[in-house]
């Protein structure tokens, strides 16, 4: 169904190009804007086989070091080794998650899915640091426990190893991969595992025959992102993998490019192409598997949100979503809480409580500005990254326009190169911007890294969505201006929220891509958690987090509210149409 | 050509030698005078130019109070930029090309960094300093000022860190401790120590250099066989051996230790200054060609002040080059009570001699280690 097409603005306005064909056009310069041209920047650097601040002499040298090097491959196949597993646990978990809240009458689900999101807005660094201090083998908190626990010597956990990276990388993937399939296990009609049930089938066969089919689209997407986050996963494996003797494609990245000062970048950004190539790869896998099939649920006859009694077994499936937040998200987050009052991070003691450490990060007028900026940016981002990507799933997902692939493929860029690299890629892409140095380049940056999410998320509701709903708004004389806020606007809704949180909260955390960028006008949070963790201020950048934490939990309740009725929860029995 | 360099004499020993001459010293007290005289200028334009835009490595290395001082001493603006090495040349070499540079100062370890800002043109000497010049003051042995200079490159250095390690006695008796670099290498210590990687850019690197040049490389397979795990991240192995997760971590600077410092007596844990001598590492103040030149000046000026340096003296682990300060943890001041372990190489000739990512994988290799899985 060509849908653009049946509307007025489909007339040709320049020979055969139409207004619709035009918008789409300027949609996908905007998104090359955004993704190609920096990735084209680090592919030129690619080339360079001189050092930065020195005149640029291209050739493929830095590409025979990268490929003629053993240690590529083999750090490419460590990574792998890490990330399969790692994905695979992180989509078991949070599809379960999602399943179960989504589908099932599992207890308190409405507290558990705003802690799985609150966890999502833990932000990494300390998040991490507290796991070094909770995991270590023997003098670890954790292991200290089990032995006050168990009355006995227990060294059972160490995370400083390749176990350890598997699960906390999983553990860190979760909340954004559950955020990400919730709605799409909303968005399935209730009548159909009913249908399935009256037709003599089981609670296992309605699962494989009816719930997975429909979110197969939303499974693989998330399959890929994870797959792809964990591949240019950086702080874990700089933090965690490197102590443990693990070395990674983006720990060898910072190896060639970052760790000495010279900053001779090109076997760095071929590395980093070879990512993009696989990333790539992936994408074209999940257009081939999710392809010419119609995953569409909701339809112009309305549908309900059932969910599955579980009987005796939602307080079973409550133990084990509350497992995960308890040893995922609540250590984590008491650690740093109570560290973030103890003289020095890492040592608890109650006579030596003391609140100086946020006395002196509240008195410091830098920091007002980095909350400040922090805020206006990621809410600005947030806005108009869904805006973007409203259009860009709108174009892959309703449209057969030739260029839709490209346009997705172009989306999925930035996620797909570490942002380390990305963040030259932008360097490089835009210093010459009259935007450059302002709040506006890092708005656009962060719209930038938000598109592959953002875009995946809304994509696959739209997919979910029939045909005959917008068809039927035009056989009754509706524009496509008016079928948007009438027909899909009140459907996309919790996609669009989550997709606004997603973006909004990713950046707030946003690190990687914005330190070369941000300047002392433009300072945000997590530069300066960075900041006070690089100078050894644990205890400050802890305090700093927590303040990150809770400047995302006061802009998501403010979204919230502002949306009105638009909470995740209550837009499942809105969802009849 | 490494025993060369490690046999050079002291800058200072240089400097005094130089300045025993009374020609010299009338020299450089008339250039003092000329650039106090002159300095008066530079303070007027960087006061128009209202603002100070300074690039750092980390939080610590700039302490707001000190730029919080500049500015009420200045009334100038000033403000940092947190960027790690290869960040900040990739940044400050774009904007350059660009025509705009946001940032006036680079603060950083003395060393690569400002030697490749000065060879690839993206930086520029501050010129005659009164605070530099000043023969009155009485600077820490074996630093001063103008040592970078002296070397050729655009930077000042106004402050150093002294490095040791750090022993956990809980773990380690004090007795049985290790005293000195050489004893580090001690089979007795194996698998007891975290290390800052050495196949890195890192001070870990600068140690196997120095060190390693001294004992041979004996010392060095023996030091990699002790080595349990290497770490890329600042400050944490400390306080993991504070914690007790290792016995030993190397190389530990007193800037770290401060924090630890306020863990109440009796402390798990003894910083050692190695009693063949800290490794010492000044820190460097580059110019870049910047937006507020002569706000940069100020800056640099006001960092050997005696305001600033008791600005740094005032923090735990700071790391002042004057004598006229009062030190607020003592203890922690490697770099003033210690003897030296010599001089660190001119930063062009470490570059050329030592290439950390190759050297230590080849030691590795010849020491039978892995750290890798």
């Amino acid at each position: 169904m060509t849908s653009l097409a049946i509307y007025p603005g489909a007339k040709p306005v320049l020979g055969r190009v139409t207004l619709a064909d035009a918008a789409r056009l300027v949609l996908l310069a905007a998104v090359i804007f955004l993704t190609l041209y920096p990735l084209l920047m680090v592919a030129l650097a690619s080339f360079n086989t001189s050092a930065i601040g020195t005149k640029a002499v291209y050739g493929l040298a830095p590409w025979r070091t990268v490929l003629g090097d053993p240690a590529t491959w083999s750090i490419f196949w460590n990574t792998f080794v890490i990330a399969v597993p790692r994905t695979l646990l992180a989509i078991f978990l949070a599809a379960s998650f999602a399943w179960l809240l989504a589908r099932t009458n599992v207890p308190c689900r409405g507290a558990i899915i705003a802690a799985l999101t609150f966890l999502f807005f833990l932000p990494d660094l300390p998040w991490i640091i507290a796991w070094m201090m909770m995991g270590a083998a023997r003098v670890g908190l954790l292991n200290k426990w089990l032995s006050v626990l168990l009355g006995m010597r227990v060294d059972l956990i160490n995370v400083f190893s390749m176990t350890g990276l598997i699960v906390l990388g999983a553990a860190r993937a979760v909340p954004v991969l559950f955020l990400f399939l919730y709605p799409a296990f909303m968005a399935m009609d209730g009548s159909l595992e009913e249908a399935a049930r009256v037709g003599g089938a089981n609670r296992w066969k309605t699962f494989w025959r009816i719930n997975f089919p429909l979110v197969r689209p939303a499974l693989f997407a998330v399959l890929i992102l994870a797959f792809v986050r964990s591949m240019e996963s950086f702080e874990l494996e700089q933090l965690i993998g490197v102590q443990a003797g693990i070395y990674v494609v983006t720990t060898r990245i910072y190896d060639l490019g970052f760790s000495t000062a010279e900053a001779k970048f090109g076997p760095a950004m071929a590395t980093s192409l070879l990512l993009v190539a696989a990333t790539l790869l992936l994408v074209l896998l999940q257009f081939r598997v999710v392809g010419k099939k119609t995953y569409e649920t909701v339809s112009g006859r309305g549908f309900k949100a059932q969910r599955l009694d579980l009987g005796g077994w939602r307080w079973a499936a409550f133990a084990y979503v509350m497992a995960f937040l308890v040893i995922m998200g609540v250590l984590p987050f008491v650690v740093l809480l109570l560290n973030s009052f103890m003289p020095v991070y890492g040592y608890f003691t109650l006579n030596l409580l003391t609140t100086r450490h946020w006395a002196r990060v509240l008195a410091d007028p830098a920091v007002m500005l980095s909350i400040k900026n922090t805020l206006l940016m990621s809410v600005a981002a947030a806005f108009a990254a869904v805006t973007l990507c409203g259009a860009i799933a709108y174009v892959i997902a309703r449209t057969r326009w030739p260029l839709r692939r490209p346009l997705e493929m172009a989306a999925w860029v930035p996620w797909a190169v570490p942002g380390l690299v990305m963040s030259l890629g932008y360097l490089w892409a835009y210093v010459s911007l009259p935007i450059y140095g302002t709040v506006w380049l890092l708005i656009m940056v962060f719209v930038a890294r938000g598109l592959p999410i953002a875009t995946q998320q809304l994509s696959t509701t739209f997919v979910q969505i029939g045909a005959e709903l917008e068809e039927s708004a035009r056989v009754h004389g509706a524009s496509w201006l008016q079928t948007v806020p009438r027909v899909w606007l009140p459907l996309l809704r919790p996609a669009f929220f989550s997709a606004w949180i997603l973006i909004f909260v990713l950046s707030v955390r946003s690190l990687d891509s914005v330190l070369v960028l941000a300047t002392a006008d433009t300072r945000m949070l997590s530069v300066d958690i960075f900041a006070a963790a690089n100078g050894g201020q644990m205890e400050m950048s802890v305090v700093l987090a927590l303040i990150q934490t809770l400047v995302i939990i006061g802009g998501c309740v403010v979204a919230r509210l502002l949306m009105g009725r638009l909470s995740l929860e209550r837009a499942s029995s809105a969802g009849a149409v | 050509m490494r025993q060369a360099i490690m046999k050079r004499l002291p800058i200072l020993a240089f400097i005094l030698a130089l300045s025993a001459s009374p020609s010299f010293a009338q020299d450089a007290h008339g250039r003092f005078e000329k650039a106090k005289a002159d300095f008066a200028k530079v303070i007027d334009a960087a006061k128009k130019e209202g603002e100070l835009v300074v690039s750092a490595f980390s939080a610590n290395t700039v302490a707001p109070e000190k730029l919080a001082l500049f500015s009420k001493t200045y009334g100038i603006r000033a403000s940092t930029v947190v960027l790690t090495g290869a960040q900040s040349l990739a940044r400050i070499a774009a904007e350059t090309s660009s025509g705009g540079l946001s940032m006036d100062v680079r603060m950083s370890a003395f060393g690569s960094e400002a030697y490749y800002l000065r060879v690839k043109g993206l930086s520029e000497s501050f010129g005659d300093l009164p605070n530099a010049l000043d023969p009155s003051i009485k600077w820490v042995k074996p630093f001063h000022p103008l040592m970078g200079v002296r070397e050729g490159s655009n930077s000042i250095i106004y402050r150093a860190t002294g490095w040791g390690f750090l022993v956990n006695t809980d773990l380690i008796p004090k007795d049985q401790a290790p005293k000195s670099w050489k004893d580090l290498a001690d089979s007795k210590y194996r698998g007891k120590m975290i290390f800052t990687d050495p196949a890195f850019e890192s001070v870990g690197c600068l140690v196997f250099y120095m060190v390693g040049h001294k004992y041979g490389k004996n010392w060095e397979l023996d030091l990699l066989r002790n080595i349990a795990n290497v770490t890329r991240v600042p400050y944490q192995p400390d306080r993991q051996v504070a914690r007790g997760e290792f016995a030993i971590s190397a190389p530990t600077t007193s800037a770290s230790m401060a924090a630890l410092y306020e863990i109440p007596e009796p402390r798990p844990f003894m910083l050692v200054a190695p009693s063949d001598g800290v490794i010492n590492a000044p820190s460097a103040a580059t110019m870049l060609r910047g937006p507020h030149p002569n706000a940069a000046k100020v800056w640099a000026n006001f960092l050997l002040s005696q305001e600033a340096q008791q600005a740094e003296a005032d923090v735990p682990g700071g790391g002042p080059l004057r004598h006229d300060v009062k030190l607020a943890a003592p203890e922690l001041a490697l770099h003033m009570n210690n003897p030296s372990f010599g001089d660190a190489p001119p930063s062009e000739q470490f570059i050329k001699d030592q290439d950390c990512a190759n050297t230590t994988p080849r030691l590795m290799q010849e020491a039978g280690v892995s750290w890798t899985k």
